[in-house]
């Protein structure tokens, strides 16, 4: 109960680390995006199942996050399926973390930006535009060991392998 | 594979739930039911967004120091020498100030009427690619701030207000490929429309359609915001940004040409919002000093140009239109 707190402090924490320290420095490429690498991981600890849960609920609240102004529900839908599938990855294959993260990094803004292209809204292509989304890979390759570490670290197993690998024979 | 089972269900009972918030908030847009969702945003994270702006400011603020340090000295001295020149023309100012004012009414240039800005600091930016460029700043309707409200910093046009709570606001930037806002070309009546084009490896840039495909547009021109009915969104001759480059559109009725804005995305922190615009175009009188010109002539124009934010907070009309 108390870790369940912790844990959804701990991702509003990171949330707000988001859009401060994108204000706050001048970083090449924008900087990197936190919030994949956290959804993959969780995910990835937890099963397909939590992971579409973790995935809904961080995307609603990265919907209403203060500035936004894009529709209610996009990011939701993109991290659910995310989550979703860092979580399938994660019973599968439980030591393919990174490639399981470089895929749902790249998926993550194509799927947004399929999502943007039905609603008619103009920053679709933007988000396919491959100068926008290499770098965004590139800090995803960065952040995801530093995230699953914290994660792992939060969700009290030291390793998170081997939590993985329990989880995903139980599943 | 009962659990697997579940597990879909869950997903598509999610995915299910997603789909209709989409569509409720897209069918309803400015007045969707789920605009309270916003509210609700709002109340939990602007505080902290406040708390972790603060703290990253500090670390932020050294960062820049140890940057600039080298060059630090000579600015020092420049401006010494310029607040020396300035003290001096300020006297010689006063004894003419009441002149100009008589002259000026003659004129008819005594409505001309400053921008009233209401300064606040940015909070929050996003700028993830395929979501939109804003940044949130901690000023509200509290602080007579309301939607459609044009934002600027001083260096030039930032962006809109799309949405007001009572204590702090969302800002649409420049950059973001779904706004548009009107522009005009330096020193003449050619009018288009600016978009963004979002940032990718930490280059800035937006596009500037301009109707007339005739028109003649060569790098170092200089763009102007064109004014909205009423000044909503935007006010009239904000600066925006300096032509970059000139795409070729062989065929087509307009033309298109890169611009780099003046304001600096990557770092923005005090903004003014426009809570009331000018009542006469400004013209050209807020752009920059074009680089080439006499030192003199610059310095002055530089000082007529600016669009105060930090200080007085409110933009005395008779500088900036003479």
């Amino acid at each position: 109960m108390l870790r369940g707190l912790l844990l959804v402090l701990g991702v509003a924490a990171v949330l707000v680390v988001q859009v401060s320290i994108a204000g706050g420095f001048a970083l090449p490429g924008g900087g990197p995006d936190l919030v994949v690498p956290l959804v993959v991981t969780m995910a990835f600890l937890r099963g397909a199942r939590a992971g579409a849960l973790i995935g809904f609920a961080v995307g609603l609240a990265v919907d209403i996050l203060p500035p936004s102004d894009h529709v209610i529900g996009t990011q939701a839908l993109v991290l659910c399926l995310i989550g979703y599938f860092a979580g399938r990855a994660g019973e599968r294959a439980p030591g393919a973390v990174l490639s399981a993260a470089v895929v749902c990094a790249v998926a993550a803004p194509l799927l947004s930006a399929g999502l943007a292209a039905l609603l008619g809204d103009p920053r679709a292509e933007q988000a396919v535009a491959a100068r926008s989304w290499i770098p965004l890979v590139a800090y995803n390759l960065l952040t995801v060991p530093v995230v699953m570490w914290a994660v792992g670290r939060a969700l009290g197993k030291a390793r998170p392998r081997t939590a993985a690998v329990r989880i995903g024979r139980r599943a | 594979m009962r659990d697997t089972r579940g597990t879909r269900l869950v997903l598509g009972v999610l995915l299910a739930t997603a789909l209709v918030l989409i569509t409720v908030d897209h069918r309803g847009g400015a007045k969707s039911p789920l605009e309270f969702l916003h509210g609700i945003g709002v109340t939990l994270f602007t505080g902290a967004e406040r708390v972790g702006t603060n703290l990253v400011r500090p670390v932020r603020e050294f960062a820049t120091t140890l940057a600039e340090a080298p060059s630090a000295r000579q600015r020092i001295r420049a401006l010494e020498e310029e607040n020396g020149r300035l003290r001096a023309e300020l006297t010689a100012r006063t004894l003419d100030r009441e002149r100009s004012e008589q002259l000026r009414r003659m004129l008819g240039l005594a409505g001309l009427g400053g921008y009233r800005i209401v300064t606040g600091q940015v909070i929050a930016r996003r700028g993830v690619p395929g979501l939109e460029e804003a940044a949130q700043i901690d000023v509200g309707t509290a602080d007579g701030v309301r939607r459609n409200m044009t934002v600027l910093n001083a260096q030039g046009l930032v962006g809109r207000v799309v949405r007001a709570s009572e204590h702090s606001a969302t800002v649409a930037l420049l950059t973001d490929p779904a706004t548009a806002a009107g522009a005009r070309l330096e020193g003449g009546n050619e009018i288009g429309v600016v978009k963004g084009l979002g940032h990718g490896m930490g280059d800035t840039l937006v596009r500037f359609r301009l109707f007339d495909s005739t028109v003649s547009v060569t790098p170092g021109q200089r763009i102007v915001s064109f004014g909205s009915h009423n000044g909503a969104p935007y006010v009239a001759g904000v600066p925006i940004g300096v032509i970059e480059r000139v795409e070729p559109t062989p065929g087509e009725l307009t033309k298109v040409a890169l611009a780099r804005p003046y304001v600096d995305f990557s770092a923005l922190d005090v903004v003014g919002v426009v809570v009331q615009g000018p009542r006469r175009d400004p013209r050209d009188a807020l752009l920059p000093p074009a680089p080439g010109r006499t030192p003199d002539r610059a310095a002055a124009d530089d000082r007529r140009g600016r669009v105060g934010v930090a200080g007085t907070g409110r933009r005395r009309a008779a500088d900036g239109g003479a």
